[in-house]
């Protein structure tokens, strides 16, 4: 409080004249004052990476300097290798998120309304949680070749587990008296899961998505590790065997754009399709 | 149209067992009739199964023995002529104040003009013309509570089942409610049973009070309210009004 005062008024005394202006110059000052801190990190963080490796000595396939990486990413055709192989990765990160949810959200419906189909299955579920499901991959490729299929798979096993386990839990904290209410006035079963569990269900499906969207991304790459002729993976093996550190580097800052634009994607819908929700709105203590 | 309908509770037992536990008796050999537009009260202490009976009568819980009847039919399962009202407002978060009261008509399927207009004259009787388009955390708990009765009347129900449906409101917002009840109970003829703990609202409102006793749960004593068919807040002070209430209250005092 005290800081966006003397930011509005470095003077400190009150000025007659700027009353009508006042109330809008602190919450200015405010903003700023709230942003100020992480911008000034990030430019000691650039700075840092530009002169540090120079100044220490540091070799450049060790440690790229900060212009090096930026020559990478405005070169038009590295820039080209990486966009074309960023969609790869993408869609099969997209395809296998989107399989997940499906799959996620009808078996966490099953479990969550059926006592007996969640005694019989969940274990198997859980044990399934329990496997690396990376190690499986190169399984996968013996079963479905080097494909979209392989890669789509893990994406799905990653993905599928939070949403599954969130669309779950939010169907069965549903009250009572909401479920007597629909039975009391003699909804079918589909009206019931259409119209009061799953709404009801909805914030945590949309919290177990933005899990899953980033296990999404990291399924595809590691899936592409293991055996791929395109995707952001290939170009990382690639250029790690060629020592090209900067390219490396150049293809992480991708790779979690993509991360940061899928997980706003998903707060954007969200934020439509929870507008009703007060704790979308956020909580202030 | 409505067309009240008498309910009719015979021989009515429900015991509740829990693995290794004895089984415990919620109801005892529960007699009771409702006639057709009647407005009946159940009052009695936590535990004295009232909101079990009440269960029985909606066809959520299926007695141990005995039958209800409601008109003719014998209550198996959940009816749609029947309709329920709980402690707490129950509101779809995700629903407008207006598809919040029109959902009993939703889930049959046909939402026309003619019942939104219904639905927005029953906001009016309850003085919430304005929050038609509001979303129910907008709402004050007395405000939501008034919602809720509009949804359990917008489908024209024959009888109206009422769980405390005031319990958790003030005591100012709580005889406005019950002002509002009467109102709309007496303009359409609907058979009523309220489940309460209040013995002043029993008498306030109903024709018979039906005082039930716990352990096992039973009616101990069906009292008639000898108070006019319009109800008022002034009535509280007349004799008759006294009179009940305490003809009811010497069920709970101690010996």
């Amino acid at each position: 409080m005290t800081t966006s005062t003397s930011a509005a008024d470095p003077v400190g005394l009150p000025q007659a004249g700027d009353a009508p202006a006042a109330p809008r110059r602190p919450s200015r000052a405010r903003t700023t004052m709230r942003w100020l801190p992480s911008i000034v990190l990030l430019a000691v963080i650039l700075v840092a990476w530009q002169f540090l490796p120079g100044l220490t000595g540091t070799q450049s396939f060790i440690f790229p300097t900060l212009s090096a990486v930026i020559e990478r990413l405005t070169t038009p055709e590295t820039l080209q290798l990486y966009l074309s192989n960023a969609w790869v990765t993408t869609y099969e990160a997209l395809i296998g998120l989107a399989i997940g949810l499906v799959l996620g959200v009808l078996i966490g419906f099953l479990l969550g309304t059926f006592a007996g189909a969640r005694r019989a299955l969940y274990p198997y579920l859980v044990a399934l949680q329990a496997l690396p499901k990376v190690a499986v991959a190169p399984l996968f490729v013996v079963w479905f070749g080097f494909g979209l299929a392989p890669k789509v798979l893990v994406v799905v096993m990653l993905a599928f587990f939070p949403i599954l386990v969130n669309t779950m839990s939010g169907v069965m904290s549903i009250d009572q008296d909401k479920v007597d209410l629909f039975r009391s006035l003699v909804a079918t079963r589909w009206q019931s899961w259409r119209q009061l569990l799953f709404p009801w269900a909805l914030p945590g499906i949309f919290a177990g998505l933005e899990v899953a969207a980033v296990l999404a991304l990291l399924g595809a790459i590691v899936a592409e590790f293991v055996s791929a002729r395109e995707g952001l993976g290939i170009v990382l093996q690639q250029q790690q065997n060629t020592y090209d550190t900067a390219g490396v580097f150049a293809v992480l800052i991708i790779l979690s754009a993509i991360g940061l634009l899928m997980n706003l994607a998903i707060r954007l819908v969200r934020r439509w399709a929870l507008a009703w929700s007060a704790s979308s709105q956020g909580v202030e203590l | 149209m409505t067309a009240a309908e008498p309910i009719t509770v015979d021989g009515v037992r429900k015991t509740f067992s829990t693995p290794g536990r004895p089984e415990t008796t919620a109801l005892e050999r529960v007699e009771l009739t409702v006639g057709a537009g009647e407005f009946v009260s159940i009052v009695g202490a936590s535990g004295c199964g009232k909101t079990t009976l009440l269960r029985i009568l909606a066809g959520l819980t299926p007695p141990s023995n005995g039958e209800v009847r409601i008109g003719e039919r014998v209550v198996t399962a959940p009816d749609r002529s029947v309709s329920l009202m709980f402690q707490s407002p129950t509101l779809l978060p995700w629903l407008r104040v207006l598809d919040n009261i029109l959902l009993p008509l939703k889930l049959r399927g046909r939402i026309g003009a003619p019942e939104r207009d219904r639905a927005r004259q029953l906001l009016a009787q309850v003085g919430l013309d304005d929050f038609g388009d509001r979303l129910p955390r907008e709402l004050s708990g007395g405000m939501q509570q008034r919602v809720a009765l509009c949804r359990a009347l917008i489908a024209a129900p024959n009888v109206l089942l009422l769980d405390e449906p005031f319990g958790a409101l003030d005591a100012m917002t709580r005889d406005q409610m019950n002002l509002d009840l009467h109102r709309l109970w007496s303009s359409t003829p609907i058979t009523t049973v309220l489940i309460t703990h209040s013995i002043s609202e029993a008498v306030m409102l109903s024709q018979r009070v039906v005082v039930m006793s716990p352990r096992p749960g039973r009616i101990v004593d069906i009292v008639d309210v000898p108070l006019p068919a319009e109800r008022h807040g002034e009535l509280i002070d007349s004799p008759q009004f006294s009179e009940t209430s305490a003809r009811i209250r010497s069920h709970f005092a101690r010996h």
